[in-house]
């Protein structure tokens, strides 16, 4: 090629008009491709070559729609899906078709090309083992295509390759409907459906994941666990799943009821999927339907939570420590809560089996379950009778109220004492770190995950008094320590009212006990009394117990009253260690 | 009964391990309800020396079966404070127990433990108690533990030196002499109240019960009890004869049961017949341990004028 300096070139370019140069740039690219061109496959000849290197880009643009207009170059096509453009231009009277290809650039090309390859390698398995050949997927071209090192941009590139293929004049290849699948399989278009063996193909781990739920649905009569659905996939091999996603991680995708699409989150229109019929124990359940079969699987689920409340609340063992309870008013408080909670359970599992939302087996499990809670519910009443809890003076009915702390009120309380909670930065890696510690309760409050307000944001509270005696059995110092052994008594009451009247009793160890109860319930009303039993209790022995008891409760004030008891008590060591505690911080009671 | 109180309680003020031992029934239970009581009876809080105790009967611990000096703990903590976490009796070391536990008597204000049938624990069981007292002792509490059993429990406290060594008195619960049975049942029943031991035929009376009995109490006052039941409060008719019918109609019903068991148990013949049971061979007694007495027995000393004038 000749050289022309500056001067020379641009000389040049005044003597041409540019429409022309444009023209001739579209004839020459067209040429080199033997086919029609896109606009980016323009500016990347342009680029390459010198002769047209100076066209700017706009120009380009510019002046080939104005030639399109004036009817001096073509539109031989569009196409999408690529990042070189969509539609094609051309010369007019072009033999396209007759051109010889020197090189295969459009993405349907390349699609085409992997699908004969694909479909020549199909018909060749089916001669061998004697059968008809299967359809091919997009998921197939895509992994073939994969192998040869063909990557496009987009991903939305090979379906509109294929669609496009399929709808072409002379398509070469035709989409294979199949009823009740969602994903596209492909056969050439001479090949009718009866040619071709329809059964055991799957377009992608999704539909495998689709029908191995619906299988396990069918075979249970229930929603499924991640664990059931596996069940599907080791009893069918064709079922195996591709994609390096986990099971759970796919069911739980699967299960969303809004999906990102195109950058948007939208809700998903699809009549049956996999839905979420909900979780118990951290395990979710899922089933394959309509919404219109929520409450048929959903029954399932509510019939394992009451279970499991059930379970946690482990009445039978509590009517046991009940038995060996020191604190008699503690002992009636304990079996009427476990008498309070089973009725609770017993009406919603009645609930649960009038609906009809169970399976037979199902049914007859929650029979059962019933039949257990209604023969608690037999034994704690016959106890509560027997020990005459009338002379008692106690209330009626127990509170089963529980104050919680959110991981945010808990962190700062543990940190000092826990290792691992030093390094923990963010709240809610106390949840894997303490959940099998400290009893975890509802939060009545919540809204939202998402919520600002961190009290409305957790789902689950840890137990206040749990949170506290965990502390204290497991980093307090002695006196911390034992009187967190001696609130364990509790259980799971957490109604103060049946704590106070055993400061009254004439036992000094119930008292004693009393006092390390009142410390770790931290309710108002108990404090008050913490209060007089600190100062008015005959018992230097529990005065001295109520002076960290007191100062565990952080009341305002606590320490002009700890320094009065120093300088009034009666008992040396009472005024003593009241003196001590007045004058430590609140952290170091824990060590004392 | 009181000698023995007052042996256990001169050794106390450092802190001690005693031992306490007998034959069954022969009082050694009675002896620490009774010093409990007694020592509940002049408790004030107000006092510094004042101190509370505790009696309880120990289940077994048997040899081998793992963690016995923890169980040895956990059994004291269970009595005197209340339920061990399980967590904390797992994960905690022995001796972080035996502090727990201490801190917890200190605050209860208990400085004697009586731990009755503790012949039922293994040596490291009792180990795992010694501890505790070790401890109390390290932290400047003064605890004294009274261990009650039969006559393995010697035995079982001198296998291990670092046990034996540290026991600061043993006491041996003897059999009561007649004119020590006398004197009790004249404690126990109007009837005998008004006997005189010069009279050889009211004589006869005790010496048979002495006979019988082995002037062990456990088993002389349920046999009052049966004598009042059988004379109706009507203490006239009480006499040798009585007393002989009142022990043969118990001895006979008991011979005659354990007779039916043994042949209930005994292997029939192919025609049902029973097989003439065999000789039963007479299970040789461990021979007796030669007790030398630690304290002097009979003769004018101290300890039986105290016991006396007490």
């Amino acid at each position: 090629m000749k050289i022309m300096n500056r001067r020379q070139r641009k000389g040049r370019e005044y003597e041409m008009h540019a429409g022309e140069r444009v023209l001739r740039l579209v004839g020459a690219a067209a040429e080199y491709d033997g086919q029609p061109v896109s606009f980016g496959e323009l500016a990347a000849f342009a680029a390459k070559t010198e002769e047209f290197s100076n066209i700017s880009l706009k120009k380009i643009k510019r002046h080939v729609h104005s030639l399109v207009q004036a009817g001096r170059l073509v539109n031989a096509g569009s196409f999408s899906g690529t990042s070189v453009g969509r539609f094609l231009y051309a010369l007019p009277g072009t033999k396209v078709d007759v051109v010889e290809s020197r090189r295969i650039v459009r993405p349907h090309q390349i699609v085409n090309a992997a699908f004969v390859e694909l479909w020549n390698e199909r018909t060749a398995e089916a001669e061998n083992e004697g059968c008809l050949p299967k359809p091919v997927l997009t998921g197939d071209i895509n992994r073939h295509l994969s192998l040869q090192g063909h990557k496009f941009d987009d991903k939305r590139t090979l379906p509109n390759a294929l669609i496009h293929l399929s709808q072409v004049i002379d398509a070469p290849i035709r989409k294979v409907t199949r009823p009740g699948e969602h994903f596209s399989a492909w056969a050439p278009s001479g090949i009718a459906d009866a040619e071709l063996n329809l059964s055991g193909s799957f377009g992608s781990d999704s539909e495998r994941i689709k029908i191995a739920v619906e299988r396990a649905c069918r075979r249970l009569n229930r929603a499924v666990s991640k664990n059931e659905v596996m069940v599907e996939f080791d009893s069918d091999p064709s079922l195996t799943l591709k994609g390096a996603a986990s099971l759970s991680v796919q069911l739980n995708g699967e299960a969303k009821e809004k999906a990102y699409v195109g950058g948007r989150l939208v809700e998903r229109n699809f009549i049956s999927c996999i839905r979420r019929a909900g979780q118990t124990n951290g395990k979710a359940f899922y089933f394959y339907g309509t919404k219109e079969d929520e409450t048929q699987y959903t029954g399932y689920v509510l019939y394992l939570n009451l279970k499991l409340q059930w379970e946690e609340g482990c009445a039978a063992r509590q009517l046991e420590e009940i038995e060996g309870c020191p604190l008699p008013t503690v002992a009636a408080g304990r079996a009427l809560l476990v008498v309070s909670e089973a009725r609770k359970i017993s009406g919603a599992l009645r609930q649960v089996m009038c609906t009809g939302m169970l399976n037979q087996e199902t049914q007859l499990e929650a029979e059962l379950l019933g039949k257990d809670v209604i023969a608690i519910i037999d034994l704690a009443e016959e106890w509560i009778k027997h020990k005459c809890l009338a002379n008692l003076n106690l209330p009626l009915k127990v509170s089963s109220e529980i104050s919680g702390f959110t991981s945010d009120e808990l962190l700062p309380l543990v940190q000092p004492f826990y290792p691992a909670a030093k390094k923990a930065i963010d709240s809610n890696k106390l949840v894997g770190l303490l959940a099998g510690d400290i009893r975890r309760i509802k939060n009545p409050a919540f809204r939202s995950r998402f919520g600002n307000n961190p009290n409305e944001a957790a789902q689950f509270l840890f137990d206040r008094t749990d949170a506290l005696l965990m502390i204290a059995k497991e980093w307090g110092g002695l006196e911390c320590s034992l009187q967190a052994m001696l609130a364990i008594e509790l259980g799971n009451l957490r109604d103060a009212k049946f704590v106070i009247p055993a400061l009254t009793s004439p036992s000094f160890d119930v008292r004693f006990s009393a006092v390390a109860c009142l410390a770790f319930l931290q309710d108002l009303e108990g404090n008050k009394h913490l209060r007089e039993c600190l100062l008015n209790d005959p018992d230097p022995d529990i005065r001295h117990a109520a002076v960290w008891a007191y100062a565990f409760t952080q009341q305002q004030n606590y320490k002009q009253l700890l320094f009065k008891v120093s300088k009034s008590d009666i008992n040396l060591n009472v005024r003593k260690f009241a003196e001590d505690v007045s004058e430590i911080v609140y952290e170091d009671l824990w060590r004392l | 009964m009181n000698r023995v109180m007052r042996r256990t309680i001169r050794v106390h003020p450092g802190g001690a391990l005693v031992v306490w031992s007998g034959q069954s029934r022969v009082g050694k239970t009675t002896t620490a309800g009774e010093m409990i009581r007694q020592l509940g009876a002049v408790y004030d809080p107000d006092d510094p020396d004042a101190f509370r105790c505790v009696h309880y009967q120990v289940g077994e611990i048997p040899d081998w079966s793992g963690q016995e000096q923890k169980r040895g703990i956990r059994s004291l903590y269970h009595k005197c404070i209340g339920r061990l976490d399980e967590g904390q009796y797992r994960t905690l070391p022995t001796e972080a127990l035996a502090l727990q536990l201490v801190h917890g008597l200190k605050r209860k204000n208990i400085r004697m433990l009586f731990i009755d049938e503790a012949g039922t624990l293994s040596v490291d069981a009792i180990r795992g108690m010694v501890l505790v007292r070790d401890v109390a002792e390290n932290e400047g509490w003064t605890l004294s533990m009274v261990f009650i059993g039969m006559d393995d429990l010697p035995t079982k406290m001198c296998s291990v030196q670092q046990i034996e060594k540290r026991i600061h008195e043993w006491c041996y619960f003897q059999e009561y002499s007649v004119t020590d049975l006398f004197k009790m049942l004249q404690e126990l029943h109007p009837h005998f109240a008004s006997l005189r031991l010069e009279n050889p035929d009211q004589l006869e009376q005790v010496q048979f019960i002495h006979n019988k009995f082995g002037g062990v109490p456990g088993e002389v006052i349920p046999f009052l009890t049966r004598l009042d039941s059988r004379t109706n409060g009507n203490d006239g008719l009480i006499n040798l004869t009585l007393l002989k019918t009142v022990y043969i109609s118990t001895q006979m019903d008991k011979e005659a049961s354990i007779d039916s068991v043994t042949k209930s148990r005994a292997p029939k013949s192919k025609l049902g017949n029973d097989v003439p049971a065999k000789k039963v061979e007479k299970v040789k007694k461990a021979p007796k341990l030669k007790r030398t007495p630690i304290w002097p027995i009979g003769g004018n000393t101290n300890e039986n004028n105290e016991s006396k004038a007490a």
